[in-house]
């Protein structure tokens, strides 16, 4: 029989071992928020203020109601995708890094079809707004930002 | 003149309804017990309040030991997306870079500006193109 | 630029709930007016207030100093009170903002030159009638009004705080009290 404070060192050494192997070296963060826009209603519950101006000046729409917001964690050459209200798929690639600048492909996807294949060279940290796609009573807008 | 004789009379009369309206006894009890709920620093017996916590770490750790395959494994790509062709809106270097964009569904849209001394970068996809 | 509140930014950033309460008690009946300005119900800015400092509170890391800590929480605040009434009141149109001068035709002023209609008036009918007119005004007129003539910020100081140009500070405060002078003065011909 193991004693309980065996275990949890055990335990907790399992955990420090784990998180030190998720994020080995040359990995990129990049924060998503996916948001929803329409003309319908005036919901604005973003967690993160400083989009609120921009938004606003940038789009006409009326309402903006963030869905979700999550970190990928970009090894090289490693495909990332998460599921996207709507039924799309988000897709992130790092294929480069250096200089400051991480060098990203980003593909939202449907079903078959694809909305949008892009590759971006983007300088650390920066923000990128990802838009279009159509949902009910709306479209998303992702925004992507580096620098974590 | 008379613009401005306007405007202190606009600052008095804000003024003295703001004063006037604030409950100032209620306002400073309220501030007390928010930072009595929120902001009092650890109690003396602080560490066994995370107990529970602890206990459902252990839990998740032990469960990921016996089945690594709750985790992600990110799936491998083959080919990586070629290098095409370059846009730059801003002088050397700008801080976005479009080296690629492609949609399938219709027309794409590049937006890119100073903003408030933080320039931004939109990509848009127009559907039914 | 130093900011006075560096020492307990840095000790909140490390987790510090004392040094954050000592922001909460320095902050707190600032952020309070600042939403009660916007909102006019006290109720509401209690719960906007507490929410600001919980949310600043948990992005603390964040702040990177590039504003000091007053102006951060200044425009988190104005765009928390701001959405509190958006929400409070969906489908109501609200003023359009931002006017230009030469859009607006000029108000029908009539001087009365008998007896003072504001010597009439008592004072709890006159701050009825100021929430009356401030309750016509859109959110962003209500915050340049709060920040100018109760917080007694400069322009370039609300231009902070709001994220907006200066020269839409100025347009945005002498639209509000262009708006309010109108409104007093066609409702004190009343009395």
């Amino acid at each position: 029989m193991i004693k309980p404070w065996k275990l949890c060192l055990l335990t907790m050494g399992m955990l420090i071992g784990l998180t030190v192997s998720a994020f080995p070296e040359d990995t990129t963060r990049i924060h998503v928020t996916i948001l929803t826009a329409s003309n319908f209603g005036s919901d604005f519950n973003l967690e993160n203020d400083a989009f609120r101006d921009q938004l606003l000046n940038l789009f006409s729409y009326t309402s903006y109601n963030q869905t979700d917001k999550f970190f990928i964690d970009l090894p090289r050459a490693k495909r990332q995708s998460r599921t996207l209200p709507g039924g799309y798929e988000f897709i992130l690639t790092l294929q480069n890094k250096e200089s400051g600048r991480i060098l990203v492909q980003a593909v939202i996807r449907k079903g078959g079809q694809q909305y949008v294949d892009t590759v971006l060279s983007i300088l650390n940290p920066g923000v990128v707004f990802l838009g279009g796609p159509p949902v009910e009573k709306g479209v998303l807008i992702l925004v992507l930002e580096t620098g974590y | 003149m008379a613009n401005g004789r306007n405007n202190d009379e606009i600052k008095r009369l804000y003024q003295d309804y703001v004063a006037k309206e604030l409950d100032r006894s209620r306002l400073l009890q309220e501030k007390d017990d928010f930072l009595k709920a929120y902001f009092a620093g650890w109690p003396l017996l602080g560490v066994l309040q995370f107990l529970p916590s602890l206990v459902l770490i252990v839990m998740i750790a032990v469960l990921v030991w016996i089945d690594p395959r709750i985790l992600h494994h990110p799936e491998k790509i083959s080919t990586p997306a070629m290098i095409l062709t370059t846009r730059e809106v801003f002088g050397e270097p700008p801080p976005v870079v479009i080296k690629r964009i492609v949609s399938r569904t219709g027309p794409t849209l590049v937006y890119q500006k100073h903003y408030e001394k933080h320039p931004i970068t939109i990509i848009w996809i127009f559907s039914g193109g | 630029m130093r900011d006075p509140d560096d020492e307990l930014i840095r000790l909140s950033q490390q987790g510090s709930k004392t040094a954050f309460g000592k922001l909460v008690d320095r902050y707190y009946e600032m952020v309070f007016v600042l939403a009660f300005g916007i909102l006019h119900h006290h109720e509401g800015a209690r719960d906007v207030t507490q929410d600001v400092f919980l949310k600043v509170f948990r992005e603390i890391k964040n702040f990177k100093g590039e504003s000091k800590f007053k102006t951060w929480l200044y425009r988190v605040a104005v765009n928390a009170a701001i959405d509190a009434l958006r929400k409070q009141r969906p489908h109501e149109h609200l003023d359009g903002t931002d006017v230009s001068d030469e859009d607006e035709k000029p108000p029908l002023i009539v001087l009365d030159r008998r007896a003072g209609p504001r010597e009439k008036a008592s004072e709890s009918e006159m701050r009825a009638l100021v929430r009356e007119a401030l309750d016509k005004l859109s959110p962003d007129h209500r915050a340049a009004l709060v920040l100018r003539e109760w917080h007694e910020l400069s322009y370039e100081e609300m231009a902070h705080a709001l994220g907006i140009e200066l020269g839409t500070v100025m347009s945005r405060l002498h639209y509000a009290r262009k708006k309010l002078s109108e409104i007093l003065s066609l409702r004190l011909m009343e009395y």
